[in-house]
């Protein structure tokens, strides 16, 4: 494809802060001067979509995720850098712009808060002019999949958290957009209801070849979900790329954990360091841990190697999960290798 | 009793502390009560226009009985009501109940918080402002001054145990904008702010002699502008505090009245 | 053209009626603010009924003038609350709460989005009060209406709204750059209290204010001079419709400007 769907350039974005002064003194001091600092939320971010892909936008907290969706929603100018997305420039044509897209913000409903839900969703078709037979036929699509029959005529504020993000996606989806965007959408929920959002979801993705851009804090989320993952920090972009690429690149050494048969005394002699090996560590004279280096030996080799060191009885290779992973990045644990900074 | 005293006084410090936190509504404070007096201002003006005298007032005593009205409600003045209702929306008075503190303690001792901040930046800043456009003759003895500030104290007493007694309607109604809205409309006249008792028939002036909404601006006004003895000073100082306990009183049994039956029906 | 006026028309009833049908459901909230609406129209009408029975005049107007006033003024108020108060909540639950990103993401002029989210319907009571306010005191001071009379005050009203509109979307919309939760609206609202006298009242400056700063006279006073005082006033009449309009394009101004900070601030 010529143009890919979304397309950021150095995209950035500052904001001023007001700091508050501790303390009675300072709280007078306040009303009359304050000082303010500038923060940049997000910095210098480029990044392509096509169309269809499943995008997972994800950073620790602070990190410019929200800041990012709001400026791709068009809610947010940037301070500078540009987005095009479908063609459209967001939050200089807007009202044309939003038409072309779902927004989902997990931490507040979209829905009129003391209207029954499916009067909300009549509200909508109006807005979004979508003919009433399409209207109809939408609205039983997806309350036959996501099951909302039994609380559409329910006001929204009385419904679990749950049965409101249903009802939130089929608000967002109803006009068919391009473009989904949804901003912590499992935030609060349980294992069942996320699962079945997940689902719903991948579902869509696949049978409407809808483009998700979806940020969580929720990894698993990630893993099962999007074959592409983009994590900032900082407001700047660390990663760009496939979640098992990033796992390869990140994870260098693995764990094996070994059960002897008898009691063992062990010390890595320099030959084995020199193969890969390295920390090793005994647990209890019947337990010892080793890491080894993935780019030197793979496991079975480094098993065969240590199987001829000592009589074993079992062995475990510990995978190393996302978690890990990512919240080594977060804590400035573990450098990425050639990412921009 | 000093550490329930200190516990209380944290309360006190946290509301002064919001207070500050918002300088909009600060600047907006001020502004509202000169306004007030102001409207009052011309139309007393216009109604004194050819009159010196109307009953027992000068158009100055008038001025001063406005004045002083609008300038002490910038002390006395709160929305306890609407806060407890806040909280009450909220579930936060569930939280307050697990509280090692008075729940209505706790709410007078946050107002007297509200209060002394407003002394300090409403009451004073109005006064030296009004001073400028409306000036006020201070009372002649020092001792009108004294009792005229016990009043006054007697009347945030009353204005506050009163709204803590609506606030209390919250429990069960969830909603009192109406209520409150309807209450200050009320308190309005009620309380003499508008006009002096005075002004009415003698039999309306009797009765709002004996509620206890005079003693929120009619009373302490009185005692300003040296209407009345020592003797009646005494007597009327002494009505407010009547009422300050029966309010407290009937507060307290609302909210033992109310939180019994949310506790009940588990609300 | 018109198939957009017919979509935002529909559109903005529909909201409405959804409003009012959640609504139903808290009807003694209804009869509350209804209560609570009369009782300050209530004491503001015993003041001047109290004040008239001490003076013949209030500055050259007489009693049943004066309620003429007060009973316009209520009308365009009870129009412009009843319809499209909820830009008093532009700050609080729009720009502090995040519902205003809601408002932006949908294809509907964000404005009138907000306009008819919500309905008042106790406001309908204060029409009707502003309307026998005026019948009654049109009586007492036999007033003859013709067709072209009614004609006029309905336009005159409308103007009324358009003013009202305009001043309270200017500041509501303020609120995009002093962000606080209790805003410019309350001191502006209370001006409106100036408005339901006669500004011949006032001194000069607060009358330049109310007739061409904030324009408040052209809500009830300078439109019942129509009737009262049409030679001396004539020349306010025919310039309401021009004030209107001017109220409203500042109010749409500050919208968008307050709407392009708020895209860059997000806040």
């Amino acid at each position: 494809m010529a143009n890919p769907l979304i397309s950021v350039n150095g995209l950035t974005k500052s904001f001023k802060t007001f700091e508050r002064r501790e303390g009675v003194l300072g709280a007078f001091y306040n009303l009359f001067k304050r000082e303010y600092r500038e923060v940049m939320a997000v910095n210098k971010i480029s990044f392509q979509i096509e169309e269809g892909e499943f995008i997972g936008y994800i950073g620790p907290n602070g990190a410019g995720k929200s800041t990012t969706i709001k400026m791709l929603t068009g809610i947010l100018a940037p301070t500078s850098g540009d987005i095009k997305v479908a063609g459209l420039i967001p939050w200089k044509q807007r009202s044309r712009y939003v038409t072309q897209i779902g927004v989902v913000f997990g931490q507040r409903t979209q829905l009129w808060w003391d209207i029954a839900v499916i009067e909300s969703f009549k509200l909508l078709a109006k807005i979004y002019e979508i003919p009433e037979a399409v209207f109809k036929q939408r609205l039983n699509r997806y309350s036959e999949i996501l099951e909302l029959d039994e609380f559409l005529h329910i006001p929204v504020r009385k419904l679990s958290l749950g049965q409101r993000m249903r009802c939130d996606l089929t608000a967002s989806l109803l006009h068919q957009p391009k473009i989904l965007f949804l901003d912590e959408p499992s935030i609060g929920l349980d294992v069942l209801a996320k699962s079945r959002i997940r689902e719903f979801l991948k579902y869509l993705n696949e049978t409407s070849h809808t483009t998700i851009l979806l940020t969580t804090h929720d990894l698993d989320e990630i893993e099962k979900l999007c074959p592409r993952i983009i994590l900032i920090d900082h407001g700047k972009k660390m990663y760009d790329g496939k979640l098992e690429s990033l796992m390869d690149r990140c994870v260098l050494t693995q764990k094996i954990v070994m059960d002897y048969k008898t009691p063992t005394d062990f010390v890595l002699t320099p030959e084995l360091i020199e193969k890969g090996l390295s920390q090793y560590q005994s647990l209890n004279p019947y337990q010892g841990e080793v890491l080894f280096n993935r780019n030197q030996l793979s496991a079975s080799d480094a098993m065969s190697i240590l199987f001829k060191q000592f009589p074993i009885r079992d062995v475990e290779v510990q995978e190393t999960s996302i978690e890990d992973v990512i919240r080594d990045i977060y804590e400035g644990k573990l450098q990425l290798p050639g990412l921009e900074k | 009793m000093v550490r329930r005293a200190v516990k209380y006084a944290e309360y006190l410090r946290i509301s002064f502390l919001t207070m500050l936190a918002y300088r909009a509504r600060y600047f907006v404070g001020i502004s509202t009560y000169l306004i007030y007096i102001s409207v009052n201002y011309f139309i007393w003006k216009a109604i004194f226009e050819n009159s010196p005298q109307i009953g027992t007032y000068t158009f100055p005593q008038m001025m001063s009985y406005i004045t002083i009205g609008w300038i002490s409600r910038s002390f006395y003045y709160n929305r306890m009501e609407t806060e407890i209702a806040q909280r009450v929306v909220k579930g936060d008075l569930a939280l307050d109940l697990l509280k090692p503190v008075n729940f209505q303690w706790m709410q007078y001792s946050r107002t007297l918080g509200e209060a002394i901040f407003r002394l300090f930046l409403f009451t004073l800043p109005t006064y030296l402002v009004a001073l400028i456009f409306y000036p006020v003759p201070l009372p002649h003895h020092l001792s009108t001054f004294i009792f005229f500030m016990a009043a006054t104290f007697n009347a945030f007493m009353i204005f506050t145990t009163l709204n803590y007694l609506i606030g209390m309607f919250a429990i069960p109604l969830q909603n009192i904008e109406g209520l409150s809205y309807a209450k200050s409309n009320l308190m309005l006249f009620f309380s003499g702010l508008l006009i002096p008792f005075d002004f009415l028939p003698g039999i309306f002036k009797n009765i709002m002699m004996i509620l206890p909404f005079g003693g929120i601006s009619y009373i302490p006004l009185q005692i300003y502008l040296e209407k009345l003895s020592t003797s009646e000073i005494l007597f009327n100082l002494s009505h407010q505090i009547i009422w300050v306990i029966v309010l407290h009183y009937l507060g307290q049994m609302a909210f033992r009245y109310f939180t019994r039956k949310l506790i009940i029906q588990g609300g | 053209m018109l198939r957009r006026i017919l979509f935002y028309l529909k559109i903005g009833l529909y909201q409405q009626g959804q409003c009012l049908k959640a609504r139903m459901a808290y009807q003694e909230d209804f009869w509350i603010g209804l209560a609570a609406n009369f009782l300050l129209h209530f004491v503001n009408l015993a003041f001047l009924t109290l004040i008239f029975e001490k003076i013949p005049l209030l500055h050259g107007w007489s009693k049943y003038e004066i309620f003429f006033v007060y009973g316009m003024s209520i009308m365009p108020y009870a129009i412009f609350h009843g319809l499209f108060s909820n830009i008093y909540y532009l700050s609080n639950s729009f720009i502090i709460e995040g519902n205003l990103d809601r408002v932006l993401l949908r294809p509907v002029n964000g404005l009138f989005q907000i306009y008819t989210e919500k309905v008042e319907l106790e406001d309908l009571g204060d029409l009707a009060l502003g309307i026998g306010i005026l019948v009654y005191a049109s009586m007492k001071l036999s007033l003859q209406w013709g067709w072209d009379d009614y004609l006029v005050i309905i336009f005159l009203v409308l103007c009324a709204v358009g003013i009202l509109l305009g001043v309270f979307t200017t500041l509501a919309c303020l609120s995009f750059w002093f962000l606080d939760r209790a805003g410019l609206i309350p001191p502006i609202y209370n001006m409106m209290q100036f408005g339901r006298y006669p500004v011949t009242i006032y001194n000069p400056v607060i009358r330049f204010i109310l007739s061409w700063v904030i324009p408040f006279a052209f809500i009830g006073f300078y439109p019942s001079t129509w009737f009262l005082r049409q030679q001396e006033f004539w020349h306010f009449i025919w310039i309401t419709p021009v004030v209107a309009f001017c109220c409203l394009g500042v109010g749409f101004t500050v919208w968008q400007l307050g709407l392009k900070r708020y895209e860059s601030t997000g806040s």
